[in-house]
């Protein structure tokens, strides 16, 4: 298990991620989500032993990563823009990697790379970002760790080998003790994938959980209600993040239990009522507002 | 844990991935050492020598490119090993790298040894390989001397630990800064740094004092002397020690004699150690988010502003206020208030990039500010009495003295060897020592009293004469203390010259001719107003005979008479220096096993002058003027342009050879010199004399002169 405990990091007085607790279960796929300098990278690079936090601590397995050569063999870090040696092929890569990770898989590697349909003799400079970032993805998923941080992964893949490459990551969450944390700032990456999100805002976690478990506890409702005292007692008597009025249809983003919800809809003599699903941008959205956060600064 | 044998994987992988590093090293070090090593034997065998010099040639030139001598490998050293720290450590430059590397699972001393063992073998491996290549090269060529394995060894020995602590002093640049600028500029710095603040310190006493004089005894502003290795001592530069290893190890003139300069390789060794381990704790320490920063520790980046601020606003302002011809000083203190200013917002800038934030007054300014104030005020109010200086008598061990009139006449085999750098003055005063100093420090006295009394400048009438003399003491502490004085030449100045003059310890170790060997005399030949250059075709036993009464008659010449008597003449005297009459030749530098003094001959050495006669040559003086059939002087105006004036008149050539001196020589302590641009030709009757050349009218011609240039008063 991942453990931070008001982990703090700042880059001159820029604080990249400010007093962080957040734990992360073991065997599941973990998406962290978060706006643009949300901290997402550097908390992943905290986690790596890349850096040194200036205050708190992160744990793997109950030891803390930085400087300990043993923990961090059970880590794999695939940044952003991810490094290779001059001129190396996948091939040589993999071997690369095989000195450094000793449970690396030449084998599975060689597999998945045929799988993908993947040229590991080919030089990786001649290769499409989306190659590169396919190969980098085989080599974390190869090296045999149980941990896997993969900063803004899919970002660049076509959406046939997203699809892939979230088929290998949960194939290997089943298979092996695997925990890969997926850092994105696109949440449609992450919904059909991530057992888990967690969301960075400003350096700070503003909410963690399981997604099934988020989107009991968020709904979207549409409805229309004539009488306007009561649609007032509506908006009042509901835990509303967010709502919209078009026309006379209105558009809500609410807190609560779904049946509790419907229940104080029904109430009011909605002429329509509905529940939708709301997707996990909607709830990060919904969040960050929330949080003071002017999306529409970001957008528009 | 890692084991042992992944970590040699990690070396051989990272030494694959420097291949092109390798490649070059090689190919340098292949044309450094064998291929060289070809072309000059194959030079030697195009000489077209005898055989045995030939082979000794041929001995000679692979020693040398094999051993201590090669300058190539020298500057090879330096540079592969700034090449090879850099590449080793560039990936701390660039956050993707850097993410590569600290991700893996290794503590950071491991990730640093990896590159570090790497670099070194892609420089010794090549290195060890031409090496061999070299040897064998000789040995087809036919040339293989005993001592080759053991010197080529030695220097291979000696190379490494340099290599190691340039080496050492690049990572340590590399894993200080941020980006490829400021590691390029850490690197130049430390291995300049010692030098720079000593010139600071040079020019300061230059600009502000009077007496303290280092153009004089070490060059001109960042001459080799001065910047590095005679200007006083040890100098804070890995660059010394490894020149002062090359040096010792090239002390031997003979080649095979040659040894490896351990002492400089056990410095060069510890240094190496100490810095490494510097190395080590900075990688440890440095922040791995300091890429793209001027400096990856923020805490220093005031430290290193203030340390690159204050030499360099100094020597910009000293620079600057001397090179436009003016030394105000309130100049001096604009322009150093400026240039600190410049370069105080020049490195905040390199450290935000940010013109707004850099232009932002911070502490580090006033701080820097603050110590050019102190130090200006230092050296302008010459606050520690650097001019005044007078160490108590019985403070000194020895004095010695360099007095322009007289030493200025002479030359000394110390002065001849070029590559020991040290001004005519400085060695004169390095090598003489007189423990009977009462009259040197008489005359310094005069020379201090002047800076109290008269604001550093004598005080002289037309028609009056400064006398120029620098002054060593040497302390019982084992200091030594240089100055330099500027005196009106008075009666009692002139009387202290000829105290000093007159005593034995000083002409035993100034008049030129107690450098010379009697019994290694080779030729005579004399210089007069007849002939200049005639050679005393003799036997040894005369020649020998010739320089003992000439050196006997000199050393009796008193100081006064030495002043009055006219110089008839030059012995030119050749004599052996070492035991064999060779010649060897290494770069730049040549030795000569042969000396050449040039001795005036006063007018008064009548038992020299008779012992030339008896060995065949007469030295005609201004009394054999029946014996001239005319004069010519060739008087040359400001453009060039010659005009002949002939003087037949028994009277006048009188009068113009009484007033002619020699090109090179005046006597002590006068000041008459030769005036170039008035040429005097004597034409001889008998048709033989050949003196066209080298003799000048004094620069106070006589009347008959004045006449005909119309320059009479």
């Amino acid at each position: 298990m991942i453990k931070a405990e008001h982990l703090s990091k700042a880059f001159g007085e820029i604080k990249a991620v400010d007093n962080i607790d957040i734990e992360i279960p073991d065997n599941s796929i973990f998406g962290l989500a978060g706006t643009n300098g949300a901290g997402k990278s550097t908390f992943l690079r905290l986690l790596s032993g890349v850096l040194k936090p200036d205050q708190g601590s992160v744990k793997i397995d109950g030891k803390p990563v930085f400087e300990q050569e043993e923990i961090k063999q059970e880590i794999f870090f695939l940044p952003d823009s991810a490094y290779f040696i001059p001129n190396a092929t996948g091939r040589s890569m993999a071997d690369w990697y095989a000195v450094y990770y000793p449970k690396f898989d030449r084998k599975r590697f060689d597999e998945l790379a045929k799988r993908l349909d993947l040229d590991t003799g080919r030089k990786i400079h001649t290769l499409s970002k989306g190659m590169k970032r396919q190969v980098s993805m085989l080599l974390g998923v190869c090296a045999g760790t149980k941990y896997l941080f993969c900063d803004e992964t899919f970002d660049g893949l076509d959406p046939v080998m997203r699809q892939a490459a979230k088929s290998i990551l949960a194939y290997e969450v089943t298979e092996r003790e695997f925990t890969p944390v997926i850092a994105s700032h696109n949440l449609r990456e992450l919904e059909d994938i991530c057992d888990h999100v967690g969301l960075l805002h400003k350096g700070g976690v503003l909410l963690s959980r399981e997604v099934e478990d988020m989107k009991l506890h968020i709904h979207k409702i549409q409805c229309v209600i004539q009488n306007p005292v009561l649609e007032e007692e509506l908006l009042r008597e509901l835990e509303v993040v967010q709502h919209e009025k078009r026309l006379s249809l209105m558009t809500m983003v609410v807190r609560g239990e779904k049946d509790k919800i419907m229940e104080i809809v029904e109430s009011k003599f909605p002429v329509f009522a509905e529940m939708i699903p709301l997707t996990l941008e909607e709830i990060f959205i919904s969040e960050t507002e929330v949080a003071g956060y002017d999306i529409k600064d970001l957008f528009y | 844990m890692t084991s042992k044998i992944s970590f040699t994987k990690m070396v051989m992988q990272n030494v694959k991935e420097r291949g092109a590093w390798l490649l070059v090293t090689f190919l340098v070090l292949l044309m450094t050492l064998p291929v060289q090593i070809m072309m000059r034997l194959d030079n030697v065998a195009a000489l077209g020598l005898k055989p045995k010099e030939m082979e000794k040639q041929a001995a000679d030139v692979f020693l040398n490119t094999t051993g201590f001598d090669n300058v190539f490998l020298l500057f090879f050293v330096v540079i592969a090993a700034f090449c090879l720290g850099m590449t080793g450590y560039h990936y701390l430059y660039s956050r993707e790298k850097t993410d590569f590397y600290h991700s893996l699972p290794l503590k950071r001393e491991r990730i640093f040894f990896v590159p570090y063992v790497s670099g070194i073998l892609i420089f010794a491996v090549p290195y060890l390989i031409n090496l061999l290549l070299a040897l064998l090269a000789g040995a087809v060529k036919g040339t293989f001397p005993a001592h080759a394995v053991s010197l080529a060894l030695g220097a291979f020995l000696t190379h490494m630990v340099f290599f190691l602590v340039f080496y050492h002093v690049a990572i340590l640049a590399v894993t200080l800064t941020g980006n490829l600028f400021t590691g390029a500029m850490a690197y130049a710095a430390f291995l300049s740094y010692g030098f720079i603040i000593k010139e600071v310190f040079i020019s300061m006493s230059e600009r502000f004092f009077q007496t303290v004089v280092p153009t004089m005894l070490y060059g001109g502003s960042f001459s080799f002397m001065r910047i590095s290795f005679h200007g006083g001592g040890w100098t804070f530069s890995p660059l010394y020690a490894y020149y002062m290893a090359a040096l010792e190890a090239v002390k031997a003139v003979r080649v095979t004699e040659r040894k490896t300069p351990w002492v400089w390789c056990g410095i060069g060794a510890v240094l190496a150690l100490v810095i490494l381990l510097l190395c080590i704790l900075v990688y440890r320490l440095r922040p791995s988010e300091s890429h793209n920063k001027a400096i990856a520790f923020k805490k220093l980046e005031p430290v290193i502003k203030i340390a690159v601020v204050f030499p360099f606003s100094i020597l910009f302002a000293i620079g600057v206020s001397s090179g436009i011809g003016t030394h105000v000083f309130i100049w001096f203190v604009m322009i150093l208030v400026f240039s600190a200013w410049v370069l105080s917002t020049a490195m905040d800038f390199l450290y935000r990039m940010d013109i707004k934030e850099s232009l932002r007054p911070r502490l580090s300014t006033g701080v820097v500010l603050g110590m050019l104030a102190v130090i200006t005020v230092i050296y302008r109010f010459d606050v520690l009495g650097m001019d005044t200086y007078l160490p108590k008598e019985n403070k000194i061990e020895y004095m010695s003295v360099y007095i322009e009139k007289i030493n200025g006449l002479y030359s000394y085999p110390y002065n001849s060897v070029y590559y020991q750098g040290s001004s005519r003055m400085k060695s004169y005063l390095d090598n003489t020592k007189f423990e009977d100093f009462e009259s040197i420090y008489d005359l310094a006295k005069m020379g201090v009293e002047v800076q109290e009394k008269d604001g550093g400048f004598p005080k002289v009438q037309d028609g009056e004469s400064v006398l120029y003399y620098c002054v060593k003491y040497h302390l019982k502490s084992g200091r030594d203390v240089y100055r330099y004085y500027e005196i009106k030449q008075d009666e009692q100045a002139v009387s202290l010259m000829g105290k000093i003059y007159d005593s034995w310890e000083y002409k035993e170790q100034t008049l030129p001719v107690e450098f010379i060997d009697e019994d290694k005399i080779t030729e005579i030949s004399l210089k007069d107003i007849y002939s200049s250059n005639r050679q005393v075709t003799t036997s040894a036993e005369m020649m020998k005979n010739i320089f003992k009464t000439y050196k006997s008659e000199w050393e009796s010449l008193s100081f006064e008479d030495s002043t009055k008597q006219q110089v008839v003449g030059f012995l030119y005297v050749e004599s052996l220096t070492g035991e064999t009459n060779e010649k060897y030749e290494y770069g730049t530098v040549v030795y000569d096993d042969t000396q050449t003094q040039t001795l005036p001959l006063y007018e008064g050495f009548v038992n020299t002058r008779k012992l030339l006669e008896e060995a065949g040559c007469t030295v005609y003086t201004a009394k054999d003027l029946d014996k001239i059939e005319k004069i010519v002087l060739v008087s040359a105006d400001n453009y060039g342009k010659e005009e002949e004036y002939t003087f037949s008149d028994r009277k006048d050539i009188k009068e113009i050879l009484e007033n002619s001196l020699f090109d090179q020589y005046s006597n002590p302590a006068l000041d008459n010199y030769p005036d170039y641009t008035k040429g005097v030709r004597i034409y001889w009757k008998d048709g033989q004399g050949e003196t066209k050349e080298g003799i000048f009218l004094s620069n106070n011609p006589p009347s008959c002169v004045k006449k005909v240039l119309k320059t009479e008063d």
